[in-house]
């Protein structure tokens, strides 16, 4: 034996004396604190921002599935194209005024959709991206940007996530683009020649004092909610723009 | 020499026990405590899961989610509202369960004493948003027991 009697009773006292120690520091406050954090606290407070940021991501789906065609409706309404001019005639917004050409192409009313949604519907959470299907409809994918946080006392959480929403449509959007085109070629055929207009422009107008107001029919919008129909509209005035005047004019797309 | 060393033993031990005490007890209780909120946060959270495979749920009218917004337009999709959320949920949670969809209407027959309800915000075409709320612990408390077949 390599140790003698002597030396055995303050051996176990030592061995016990390290093994409550050490129990006693495993279980102390400040060490139960820590494992809290690593196994039990951090956990749920990351199960919570994950179910808050699914419950903002259902919402948000169904505000998109509520609102899509009224946002779209509105968009045609606006001519695809954000105001550009504090008097635009009868609400309606300027392809062209003064000779200044506004007509929106496929990438900016890509960039004003995108944009009004934000405004109407998603806010500055998401990134969006619009993709057009010709002749078959639209998708919409809104990308969360948004940043979940929580901390404590040792630990600090952010959580970004990666669902997107994705939202699908049956709208054409290349009937857009197509009225775009039979609007510029009555203005380019006729431009402030109103018999021309009667003509040549088998949409509707109207015109008063060299202002031509016009709407096109542009298909139909399905959702859960029925169909509707889409109306592009939109202004050009053939009137000079009177800096003098104050009047101001640029196509803010 | 003996009595020294018993003594230091004695001492020893009464001084360790002691700290230990001091230590342990509250940090147990407190363990306990919180790992029963971790168990019925995370319990609820997983309900927002099952909510959200609820409205992606396809039905004739599109997906359940369609067939909530109709009834948030006309009072007369009640019926199939009803219809379809029941015949989702009586297959997997028989009476066990009770979910709720908006202030009006409520289904499942469940009524548990220890309810893990979890509710999601849901718009309301520009109102006030409604909540739909989820509660399976009924049929989880049976399920435990071995007496889920209560439920049906």
């Amino acid at each position: 034996m390599f140790l003698n009697k002597r030396g055995l009773l303050p051996t176990l006292v030592l061995m016990f004396t390290l093994i409550c120690f050490g129990a006693a520091l495993f279980y102390s406050g400040e060490a139960m604190d820590n494992q809290k954090g690593y196994i039990g606290a951090a956990q749920a407070d990351f199960s919570n921002i994950l179910v808050e940021s699914e419950n903002a991501i259902i919402y948000d789906k169904q505000v998109m599935e509520q609102s899509f065609s009224k946002v779209m409706i509105k968009f045609a309404e606006g001519g695809a194209i954000f105001p550009n001019s504090q008097n635009a005639f009868d609400n309606k917004r300027y392809w062209e005024k003064g000779g200044i050409k506004c007509y929106p192409s496929l990438d900016t009313m890509k960039r004003n959709l995108a944009d009004l949604l934000e405004i109407e519907i998603i806010g500055e959470d998401y990134n969006r991206e619009i993709i057009f299907k010709k002749g078959v409809g639209m998708v919409v994918i809104l990308e969360p940007i948004i940043s979940y946080n929580v901390s404590g006392s040792n630990y600090e959480i952010s959580y970004t996530p990666s669902t997107k929403i994705i939202h699908e449509s049956n709208y054409d959007f290349s009937l857009f683009l197509e009225n775009v085109d039979r609007v510029k070629d009555v203005v380019d055929e006729c431009e402030s020649d109103s018999l021309c207009w009667e003509e040549k422009a088998d949409f509707y107008w109207e015109e008063d004092n060299k202002v031509f107001k016009f709407e096109l029919i542009s298909g139909k919008i399905a959702d859960a909610f029925g169909e509707k129909e889409v109306i592009l509209g939109a202004t050009v005035d053939f009137n000079d723009i009177n800096l003098l005047a104050g009047d101001e004019f640029k196509c803010l797309d | 020499m003996i009595f020294a060393d018993m003594f230091s033993i004695f001492f020893t031990v009464l001084l360790l026990v002691g700290f230990v005490i001091y230590f342990l007890a509250p940090g147990v209780s407190e363990t306990k405590q919180e790992e029963i909120i971790i168990k019925e946060s995370i319990y609820g959270n997983e309900n927002i899961f099952v909510l959200n495979a609820f409205l992606n749920t396809p039905v004739a009218e599109g997906k359940i989610s369609d067939l909530v917004n109709l009834w948030l337009l006309e009072d007369s999709y009640e019926a199939r509202l009803i219809e379809e959320s029941s015949g989702i949920f009586y297959n997997v949670y028989g009476k066990c369960y009770e979910l709720k969809i908006g202030d009006s209407l409520s289904f499942g027959d469940y009524t548990s004493s220890s309810h893990f309800a979890n509710c999601i915000e849901y718009p309301n075409f520009g109102k006030e948003p409604i909540k739909i709320c989820l509660d399976i612990s009924g049929y989880d408390e049976k399920f435990k027991e071995g007496k889920e077949a209560e439920c049906f």
